[in-house]
């Protein structure tokens, strides 16, 4: 009975005040609005709003057809066959097949001929519920089955995730549960697939009831919390509730009273608040048939009145003789036959004569006027409706017998399809394992090259370092071995050959021979001045920055000095003894220059290091010289040659006129 | 025997006419003679006890080069010296008059005289000797020009931190400052002296005037 309201009423229904008001405002502006164009808009969102609204009376449908020919005069095909889907809805709801069919179709012809699949497959839905809806189960299968085979041809669109579900629903009203469970699956994993959880809400909801009718409660109860779950992730409170009104049956079903009193209430609260009349009452009768299996038979009959009332209310036949039936029962229960009577007969007029109407629930009418009548002491009446109760109950044992075989197969396949889907599961879950060890495995490699290239980076870097390094010793061991060279020759010049020379000065001048002794004298200064430069310098005694200031001291005259700048900030102690004694030696060479040759009044020497860097500059104030023109002298070249056996470079700049800059850079390691 | 005097040359021609000249004037003295540093420092171990040196007289340089050297030049044995605490008043005698070869030389050793080496030096170098056993200290001219330059620029005084410096050794007491010291054609009161003197003293580490006075004869400045 519940199944079937909700096999009926399956499409969505949802009201909210806020729409309401929002839906008349729409009303008045199409009435103002006189531009064709602005209204086929204003149509559009009105019409959605009707659709989701659930408001398919017939005041509505005027709508729908002003939206078909206002889209159709201009050319919008895609609203015309829009509102013609509306219109079948409507039609649908008013049981009015030819009209819903024929609409629907009109629609799919016109997308079939534009070859739009998705608002063809669109159609196909449409088409199928209106078939379903009046029971055309076959025909409802065989279209649903064209628009899953146009999907596999090209697949567009989310509606495939509906159609299979919409299938799975005509498979389980014509009893084929496999098949149903089956197309429902399949409908939830295409709704994943499109994250369409809307839908596989829907599915889920559907598989729930499958489980239900199977009486496999704690399935249902599972699929239900899962559909439950998808309704949360897309906020539509009609979608949440419907899980809770399925859960308040199944727990009645399972005999677990108190959870099905709880979810019922839920849902009760809701579809009062939304005036969901048949929901309503569905849900009315559901807490009525809960408060008879646990005997409360007072609450029976308070919430069946309640149920009656608004079945009257909708004027809603099957509503009106389910809430009936649940009161007879009650008052067979109370001992009050006259009541029960009176409307177990008023249902058997809508009930035992419809083929419609299930063996089972002819039968409790029967049992039940059987039991009504056995109360009134009228054993005639009672007889005769027991014989017929007990003719319906045999005929339904009989194929009971006869469909337990098949039951059990059923049973068997569902168990079977369960174990496919958990054998499913496994496969996936096996395969996702496999796809993190290979991407594990992936990860791996790459850290293990990474490390790989970072490792031989590092040996590449420290082979040039080391390369560098050793480059740069050996620079300074070949300059240090220079050095020591000169020191020698140094020595002999000052202690040997000038002293010699100083013996023949003295000898020339004994001799009076004056003009000799004089030239011999200056060969001599120059000797020991070459052998000055060539001498050692030694800073274990006096670092290079005493040695510095000594040689700037030496050049202090009246006209000439030399300035010194950050000499004092550089830790010379750490620097190595080759670099200094080139860089002692070129400094004093440039100062020697600047003297010698500049004219030169001011010469200014700075230091600086920067990190591993040292830059000095010397800069006079002379008349500096042409460098296109002045041949680099020996001084020059020199001191070049001794900056570049310590790892440095060294620029000379000057400019006639404009003094002279030598500006000295060192790699200190 | 009052002295013990030791010459470290190895020119044979000097070494010969200087252990002849100074025995000429201090015959009481013992005179020995090294030709190179490392017999010479053996002789001032050796005499350490009985009869210590009492005066080195030092060469600088030594052209001979002979296997197995250990002390290889003049600034090696004072160094030497100076490591093994004796401390012998020296006259360094050397033809060495390069800035360059004289300050390290004075302000690491602190020599009591300092004589360059020429053809007609060994009057100045007896003259030298005999300063130096009166307790005094003696540096060719040269030396003192070189040590004053230096000085004069590391450490940039000016002209009146100049006369300051050759006054010093002349004035015992505040008085005899009065109107000695010239800036811009003016007196300077003591009290401007006094500041210079402080800085001079803080430049050169010593307390007071005497003992920059000191210092700065030790270092051949004046």
């Amino acid at each position: 009975m519940n199944k079937f309201l909700f096999v009926l009423f399956s499409f969505i229904v949802f009201t909210s005040y806020g729409q309401l008001s929002k839906i008349d405002s729409l009303k008045i502006e199409l009435k103002k609005e006189s531009s064709k164009e602005k209204k086929i808009e204003i149509l559009e969102s009105l019409n959605k709003l009707l659709i989701s609204h659930g408001n398919l009376e017939n005041e509505s449908i005027p709508y729908f057809v002003q939206m078909a020919s206002l889209s159709k005069e201009l050319g919008k095909v895609n609203l015309e066959t829009r509102a013609y889907r509306y219109l079948s809805e409507c039609y649908m709801r008013k049981e009015d097949f030819i009209n819903a069919e024929l609409l629907a179709v009109k629609s799919l012809n016109i997308n079939d001929s534009l070859n739009n699949i998705e608002n063809y497959l669109i159609d196909i839905n449409q088409l199928g519920r209106v078939n379903h809806h009046f029971q055309k189960h076959q025909k409802a299968i065989d279209i649903y089955k064209k628009g899953i085979a146009a999907y596999q041809t090209k697949p567009i669109g989310k509606i495939i995730s509906t159609i299979y579900s919409n299938l799975g629903l005509t498979y389980s009203s014509i009893g084929e549960k496999e098949k149903a469970i089956d197309y429902y699956l399949k409908g939830a994993e295409f709704a994943k697939k499109t994250k369409d959880f809307l839908s596989k809400s829907q599915a889920f909801y559907n598989i729930a009831w499958m489980y239900m009718d199977l009486e496999q409660y704690e399935k249902a109860e599972r699929y239900f919390f899962n559909a439950l779950k998808d309704s949360l992730k897309f906020e539509l409170q009609t979608y949440t509730n419907r899980n809770h009104h399925g859960l308040g049956i199944n727990y009645s079903r399972w005999g677990k009273y108190d959870l099905a009193l709880e979810h019922n209430n839920i849902a009760l609260k809701y579809y009062r608040k939304t005036g969901n009349k048949l929901y309503e009452f569905d849900v009315l009768n559901n807490i009525a048939v809960v408060y008879k299996k646990m005997n409360q038979t007072r609450n029976v009959i308070n919430f069946a009145n309640k149920a009656l009332k608004i079945a009257e209310g909708i004027n809603h036949k099957l509503a009106i003789n389910g809430a009936k039936q649940t009161l007879s029962f009650a008052y067979i229960d109370l001992g009050q036959y006259n009541k029960a009577e009176k409307y177990l007969l008023e249902i058997a007029k809508d009930t035992v004569d419809i083929n419609l109407i299930s063996r089972e629930s002819k039968m409790s009418i029967y049992q039940n006027l059987s039991s009504v009548y056995k109360g009134k002491k009228d054993f005639k009446k009672s007889l005769m409706y027991f014989t017929k109760f007990k003719n319906v109950n045999d005929s339904i044992l009989i194929d009971k017998r006869d469909s337990n075989v098949t039951e059990i197969e059923t049973k068997y396949q569902t168990e079977k399809k369960e174990k496919e889907n958990l054998q499913l599961i496994a496969d996936i879950i096996k395969q996702d394992l496999l796809i993190e060890k290979k991407n594990r495995q992936k990860q791996l490699f790459a850290s293990l090259f990474g490390a790989t290239i970072i490792v031989i980076l590092i040996i590449v870097i420290y082979t040039r370092n080391k390369r560098h390094e050793l480059l740069y010793n050996a620079q300074l061991d070949i300059a240090r071995a220079k050095q020591i060279e000169h020191q020698k020759i140094g020595e002999d010049l000052h202690d040997q050959k000038a002293k010699i020379l100083e013996g023949i000065v003295i000898e020339l001048k004994k001799n009076k021979n004056i003009t000799l002794a004089n030239k011999v004298d200056a060969i001599k200064e120059s000797i020991r001045k070459l052998s000055r430069e060539l001498s050692h310098v030694s800073f274990e005694e006096s670092e290079f920055d005493e040695q510095i200031i000594t040689l700037l001291a030496t050049y202090e005259t009246k006209n000439f000095s030399v300035h010194q700048k950050g000499l004092f900030n550089i830790k010379w102690d750490t620097i190595n003894n080759t670099i200094k004694r080139n860089l002692f030696i070129v400094i004093r060479e440039g100062i020697s220059n600047s003297y010698n040759h500049s004219n030169a009044k001011r010469v200014n020497l700075d230091f600086q290091r920067k990190g591993k860097q040292l830059y000095i500059t010397i800069t006079d104030d002379g008349k500096g010289f042409d460098k296109n023109k002045v041949l680099f002298g020996l001084g020059f070249t020199n001191m070049k040659m001794r900056i570049n056996e310590i790892n440095g470079n060294i620029k000379i700049e000057s400019e006639k006129g404009k003094g002279t800059n030598i500006g000295i850079y060192l790699a200190l390691a | 025997m009052k002295y013990h005097i030791l010459i470290i040359e190895d020119e044979q021609d000097t070494f010969e006419n200087m252990e002849r000249r100074i025995h000429n004037n201090y015959h009481e003295a013992k005179i020995s003679v090294a030709s190179n540093c490392d017999l010479g420092f053996d002789i001032i171990k050796q005499n350490k006890v009985s009869f210590p040196v009492t005066l080195l007289i030092l060469d600088l340089t030594f052209k001979n080069y002979y296997a197995n050297q250990v002390i290889k030049n003049g600034k090696q044995l004072l160094k030497h010296l100076k490591i093994n605490n004796l401390n012998i008043a020296t006259i360094i005698y050397s033809s060495h008059d390069e800035m360059e070869y004289i300050h390290p030389v004075i302000n690491n050793y602190h020599p009591k005289g300092y004589v360059i080496k020429s053809h007609n030096s060994s009057e100045e170098l007896i003259f030298a000797i005999d300063r130096i056993i009166k307790g005094d200290t003696y540096f060719s001219q040269i030396v003192h020009q070189l040590q004053l330059q230096r000085f004069k620029y590391a450490s940039k005084i000016d002209e009146v931190d100049e006369q300051i410096i050759n006054f010093l050794s002349k004035a015992n007491a505040i008085i005899d400052w009065e109107g000695k010291i010239i800036k811009d054609k003016a007196p300077l009161s003591y009290k401007s002296i006094k500041k210079r003197i402080d800085l001079l003293c803080d430049r050169l580490e010593v307390e007071n005037d005497k003992q920059l006075l000191l210092k700065l004869q030790r270092l051949a400045i004046i």
